[in-house]
């Protein structure tokens, strides 16, 4: 063996065993992303590295081109590792398994490479050094390219030394891997966990940060929780448990060829089963114009969405509700009022008689609306004086409630300008939904939506809401939210 | 910076005032950004430099109106079918509401906002926002809204107070003199209208007390109750609550129901420079004479004889006018036009300084428009954040503009402010980064410090309702702005253009 052949052969020894290090510290980066740092985690990944070299050292002994082979697969392996795994997570069970079949595939091949050459035991203690300057180098400095720099090295020392060792064969089979890392390159830190993600257990997958709201989207197998400031808005896996019950109702107590109108609704989801009835037009006034912009171009959001919002019968308006209702006068059939919560004064205005008012002006004689109205289990008073409110406004009510998985029991209250209440909840009653293509409901889930035992806050008991008077927002926050 | 660390730095550096302006430390290393002031004090150069102007054009007209402002802009706006010629010092309107344009976008220097109209408001100024299309009617409030939206500050947004390390909500803090406090305000909500003069005259003892003697009489006092209001009357008339008067002080919590509903806040960038732009745009550009310095008004048979400094030109016009309406800077009488500094020379103006801190990079949200500041330096009251001003989010630059209220006394320092702005730069700096628990200096790329000698007028016990043009002699020359016995209030200095067009119509 020549001078320079050995050299480029325990150089490139000793890049692997640092690259490992690294490797090692990625892994338990991740680990820590989701499940925080455990001493245990530590012990575990070294020990798997461990063995997997030991059996790589001192049972196997492969031709020399598997040998080569299987260090470049590990090379270009280790540039992607560490979103390898973080893109595996949560997508199966399975998955978790991948940092340790990363890591067992390092060591494994460090062992195979030390079995390459023949080396005396300072050569185990300078490797043993270098994989714990790895280590330490990645806890302390988390520079994501590095390894990227580290595996280009290692590929030019591995050709160079087979070049050396006359292995014309081997240094063909190494060009194959330049795309590899190539691309590995080009695309590392993409899909990398940032703050975001120390709030949630499920993967982080998108995260935007507004001027006045935090949107984040996680995923856990295959479905997606979507988040507004911290607080869970829907998931994907029983969305239609809420969309549904808002939706169908009102559009089945209306007649065909409808105009309608959302207010709030920047999901798109209310949107997507709107467009499931026959709809003549349906504009859009959303709340927040950033949170719209997801609902429209998120292919998180229109995976779930179905891309209603680029419907081309939807016109999405960029301006005030109160003014808006204002200049539509006697303009539609449906209003749906899809807006957060009433936490303070000006959310509060969405849930006032005054708004109610002018949603009542701007719909047809035989126009119907519907509201969310929040728990009507957790925010009683809240729910109960929603109604009364709508009341207030010249609607006959119908209050709705659904068991939606990922939010709790959830409420809705109808409003209907042509008929009394005792023939809306009569109709309601009646209502088939045969003819669309539903997830859920059908006759029997009306059943259930609109019943609600005996009413346990008189209607009494609170206030009409409005913008002079404003006491939902007090009501709601008074609500028994713990449980 | 661990925001524990920041503060124990910080703090040394929270040097009360108005020693800020000679005792500033000195920065510790050379700042990435360069400051540049603007200030008003260059006038008395100018006026020394003007013995070498030239002598320019003779004109005569039937009106002159002197000052740009917003009083000045809202009388031209009502003699627009008339002859008239407006002089402003500057080169751009605006006056306390002026702008500066950094990369192409204006950020304003001065007063930067105001609130929906509700009922009883003068309907003479809200016709004229009305025929500007600056606002409409909402019947659903009862009130009026501006019509361009897209500048309502969110309500959730509008504000954050930070003191003593921690955030609230409201600067008055929470407790029953709080709730005694609003309880009492609320007897007179409905009755303090804008402009004050609408407010009924069974209400004006109160303008002859001061607002705190008001107080100590109404309720059991404590000092930090007093520190909280102080601090909100400073932000809005220039000095504190013993130097206010009680009809002042109430009119500020009563004026619109802040504590009912959701009053909305209008707050472009520019500020309220949008007016000046709004009205502008319906006049000719001719008309408009800025860098255009009123040196000399002198009355004759005829009407007056005015010499007008043309700084651009280096000219010395006559202007010959039947009527003026000065609606400068009163305190510039005594240089203009002495005759009429006499009904003037009781007034108390505050001294302002604005630093706009043009930054750029990732800084912390979300933002709040006003960020209210209580700290040792009471002079300082804290910041307002471009960011809050955009709906949506973008990649330009985020200003802080930065205000600090000086006391009368503090006037004569303001000399000082050019030589030690870097300084004043560094130390206001610290007092965001101390709010934001962040350094923000590197992302920082210029700072522009306005000094406001005379920012605006303090209403003190007796100053409203004393309405020079009742009692001047000279009826061809009338009076308009604030400072002619007002509130320091857009809506007050809108007001007193229209009045001082209709007394100039009128004689």
């Amino acid at each position: 063996m020549s001078l320079y052949h050995k050299t480029a052969a325990y150089g490139f020894l000793c890049l692997l065993a640092f690259l490992g290090g690294t490797m090692i510290s990625h892994q338990i980066h991740f680990f820590m992303v989701f499940e925080g740092a455990l001493f245990l985690d530590w012990v575990i990944l070294i020990g798997i590295m461990g063995m997997a070299a030991g059996v790589g050292h001192l049972y196997l002994h492969t031709k020399p081109l598997t040998v080569t082979a299987l260090q470049m697969a590990v090379l270009c392996l280790s540039t992607i590792a560490f979103e390898l795994s973080f893109l595996t997570y949560g997508k199966s069970q399975v998955a978790s398994f991948v940092p340790y079949l990363i890591l067992f595939a390092t060591g494994f091949v460090l062992g195979l490479s030390l079995n390459a050459i023949e080396i005396s035991y300072k050569w185990y203690f300078i490797i043993s050094i270098l994989l714990i300057a790895g280590i330490l180098y990645q806890y302390y400095q988390s520079d994501r390219f590095l390894n990227s720099y580290l595996v280009i090295t290692g590929l030019l020392l591995l050709l160079l030394r087979n070049y050396l060792a006359i292995k014309r064969k081997h240094s063909l089979l190494l060009i194959m891997s330049v795309p590899v890392v190539v691309v590995a390159v080009i695309y590392n830190n993409t899909a990398v966990p940032d703050a975001r993600q120390s709030r949630y257990y499920d993967k982080v997958v998108y995260s935007r940060t507004g001027s006045f709201q935090q949107i984040d989207v996680t995923e856990w197998k295959g479905n997606y929780w979507f988040y507004y400031n911290n607080v869970n808005q829907f998931s994907s896996i029983d969305e239609w448990l809420y969309a549904e019950p808002m939706v169908h109702p009102v559009m089945e107590l209306s007649e065909s060829d409808r105009d309608v109108l959302v207010i709030g609704g920047e999901n798109g989801i209310i949107a997507r089963e709107i467009l499931k009835h026959d709809v003549h037009m349906l504009d859009i006034v959303p709340l927040d114009f950033e949170l719209i912009e997801e609902g429209v171009g998120n292919r998180f959001f229109t995976r779930v969405n179905k891309n209603a919002l680029t419907d081309g019968r939807v016109e999405i308006h960029h301006t005030n509700a109160f003014r808006f209702l204002h200049s539509r006068k006697d303009r539609y059939d449906v209003i749906l009022i899809d807006v957060p919560d009433p936490l303070d004064l000006e959310l509060n205005e969405y849930y006032t008689k005054e708004f109610y008012q002018l949603c009542y002006d701007a719909l047809r004689t035989d126009g119907i609306m519907i509201t969310q109205a929040g728990s009507p289990y957790f925010a009683t008073k809240a729910f109960t004086a929603i109604e009364k409110t709508i009341i207030a406004a010249n609607f006959a009510t119908l209050p709705l409630h659904n068991q939606v998985l990922t939010l709790g029991e959830w409420g809705w209250v109808i409003g209907s300008k042509k008929m009394n209440r005792a023939m809306l909840r009569n109709t309601a009653k009646r209502l088939k939904f045969n003819h669309l293509d539903t997830r859920w409901i059908n006759n029997e889930a009306m059943q259930l939506l609109i019943s609600f035992g005996k009413p346990y806050q008189p209607i009494d008991s609170v206030a009409v809401n409005s913008l002079k008077n404003p006491v939902i927002h007090s009501y709601y926050k008074s609500g028994t939210w713990k449980f | 910076m661990e925001r524990r660390d920041f503060i124990k730095t910080s703090s040394l550096l929270a040097l009360p005032l108005p020693s800020i302006l000679p005792s500033c430390r000195l920065p510790t290393r050379k700042p990435g950004y360069e400051v540049e002031v603007q200030s008003d004090v260059a006038t008395g150069h100018l006026l020394m430099q003007s013995k070498s102007f030239e002598t320019g054009k003779t004109v005569s007209i039937e009106t002159l109106i002197v000052g740009g402002g917003i009083a000045g802009m809202s009388a031209a706006y009502h003699l627009k079918n008339r002859e008239f010629v407006l002089c402003e010092l500057s080169d751009q309107l605006g006056g306390s509401s002026s702008a500066f344009t950094y990369e192409g976008s204006r950020f304003s220097q001065g007063a930067l906002y105001d609130f929906s109209y509700p009922e009883g408001y003068g309907r003479e100024v809200l016709g004229m926002l009305e025929a500007l299309k600056i606002i409409d009617y909402q019947p659903w409030k009862n009130n009026w809204n501006f019509t361009d939206q897209e500048h309502i500050i969110l309500n959730r947004r509008k504000n954050r107070v930070y003191a003593s390390g921690a955030y609230r909500n409201e600067v008055i803090s929470d407790g029953t003199l709080k709730d005694s406090f609003f309880k009492h305000i609320a007897s007179f909500q409905g009755k303090m209208p804008l402009p004050a003069r609408l407010i009924n005259s069974n209400l004006h003892t109160l303008n002859q007390v001061s607002f705190l003697d008001y107080l100590t009489e109404k309720f059991d006092l404590t000092d930090r109750f007093i520190a909280e209001v102080d601090y909100h009357m400073r932000d809005d008339y220039g000095a504190g609550c013993s130097a206010v008067s009680a009809l002042a002080g109430i009119h500020y919590y009563a004026c619109r129901p802040y504590n009912m509903e959701v009053v909305e806040l209008f707050s472009p960038k520019e500020g309220n420079f949008y007016f000046i732009r709004k009205i502008a745009d319906t006049l000719p550009k001719a008309q408009l004479l800025t860098r255009h310095l009123v040196k000399k008004i002198t009355g004759n048979q005829d009407g007056f004889t005015v010499e007008v400094l043309d700084i651009h030109n280096r000219l010395i016009h006559t202007f010959k006018t039947k009527k003026i309406i000065y609606a400068g800077q009163k305190h510039a009488l005594k240089y203009v036009y002495p005759q009429g500094y006499a009904h003037f020379k009781n007034n108390i103006y505050a001294p302002w300084m604005v630093l706009n801190i043009v930054t750029k990079g990732a800084l912390p949200l979300p933002a709040y428009w006003q960020n209210e500041i209580l700290g040792a330096d009471t002079t300082f009251l804290g910041f307002v954040d471009s960011a809050a001003q955009d709906r949506e989010l973008k990649d330009g630059n985020r200003v802080f503009t930065a205000f600090y209220c000086l006391p009368p006394g503090a006037r004569n320092d303001l000399v000082m402010v050019n030589s030690r702005r870097d300084q004043i730069a560094a130390t206001t700096i610290d007092y965001i980064s101390d709010y934001f628990g962040m350094d923000i200096g590197d992302a920082v790329q210029k700072v522009f410090i306005k000094v406001r000698g005379h920012a605006m007028p303090i209403p003190g016990p007796g100053y409203l309702f004393n309405d020079r043009n009742f009692y001047s002699k000279n009826k061809n020359l009338v009076y308009a702005g604030v400072d002619n016995g007002r509130l320091p209030l857009l809506f007050e200095a809108l007001d007193s253009g229209i009045q001082a067009s209709k007394l100039v119509l009128s004689s």
